[in-house]
């Protein structure tokens, strides 16, 4: 699930053919994975050794692509082949099989793996102010970006109508103006004592 | 914050077990780093003729580098803080 959350755009993971509403997901996943999350917060998580089986799954699968990292695209194909867990209730949820999986994720542009993790390289893809400068109208991510705030922030902002968005004609895409984003920042008034 | 080694014995592990084990090191080490224990795993040795690794971690405790090795699930025989010395610093 967390791959899932690290790929989502508005709690929508598309992959190519594939279309996955994870808010859906969550629900139909109801208590039992409330439960799973409150277990992650509150305890030590410790890798089953189901999980090892698959992060060395990945790691072949990198491997025969001639990868020289395993990325989130190979983590993803390497869950194809699991009929347990969150991947058998996709499969069944969505009808798709392993190969279908696998196919839709082979013409699929994956992010960099290290690009989520911790931020060690936060900052490396950033545009730079001369690009934004020039924008008029920019993507949830370029704008939390441009915001130097998270995503789920502007997302946020969005649905609860503080941001306005504009969505491409019939398409997910949204589009939020340069106006827009500046209209956000106010000046900041200490408090008087 | 101390640096500490981690040895472990890992008989026929294979180059996608070792790959995979990282992995999992590293997205562990991000996760209790994200819960407030800085840790960080700094570079491993496999000696292909013993069949050991030696991981280097810096950490506030042995007891953290022991917890990010059983989140990992990545098997060890010792942990054991050692004082690091670099050329450049000589």
């Amino acid at each position: 699930m967390g791959l899932l959350q690290v790929i989502a755009r508005f709690d929508i993971v598309q992959i190519g053919p594939l279309t996955i509403d994870l808010e859906e997901l969550g629900g139909a996943l109801g208590d039992a994975s409330q439960d799973k999350t409150d277990k992650i917060h509150n305890q030590k998580v410790v890798y089953s050794s189901d999980a090892v089986v698959v992060f060395e799954r990945a790691a072949h699968i990198a491997r025969r692509d001639n990868s020289p990292k395993v990325g989130l695209v190979h983590l993803l194909v390497a869950f194809a082949y699991e009929d347990n867990g969150l991947m058998a209730q996709l499969k069944e949820k969505y009808g798709f099989s392993g190969m279908e999986w696998r196919s839709a994720l082979s013409k699929w542009q994956p992010i960099s793996f290290d690009k989520g993790q911790a931020g060690s390289e936060i900052g490396a893809g950033r545009k730079s102010p001369m690009e934004f400068n020039q924008k008029q109208f920019f993507s949830p991510d370029e704008a939390a970006e441009f915001l130097d705030v998270h995503t789920q922030t502007i997302r946020g902002y969005i649905r609860t109508g503080k941001l306005p968005a504009l969505r491409l004609a019939g398409e997910r895409a949204l589009r939020i103006q340069r106006d827009d984003l500046l209209a956000l920042l106010e000046p900041y008034k200490p408090e008087e004592k | 914050m101390g640096c500490y080694v981690v040895i472990r014995h890992l008989p026929g592990i294979t180059p996608e077990a070792l790959t995979g084990a990282g992995l999992r090191a590293k997205s562990c080490a991000t996760e209790m780093t994200e819960e407030g224990t800085p840790i960080q795993w700094l570079r491993s040795f496999f000696i292909p003729e013993t069949e050991r690794t030696h991981c280097y971690f810096e950490a506030p405790s042995a007891d953290a580098v022991k917890e990010v090795n059983e989140r990992a699930n990545i098997p060890f025989s010792e942990i054991h803080e050692v004082q690091e010395l670099v050329p450049d610093a000589l």
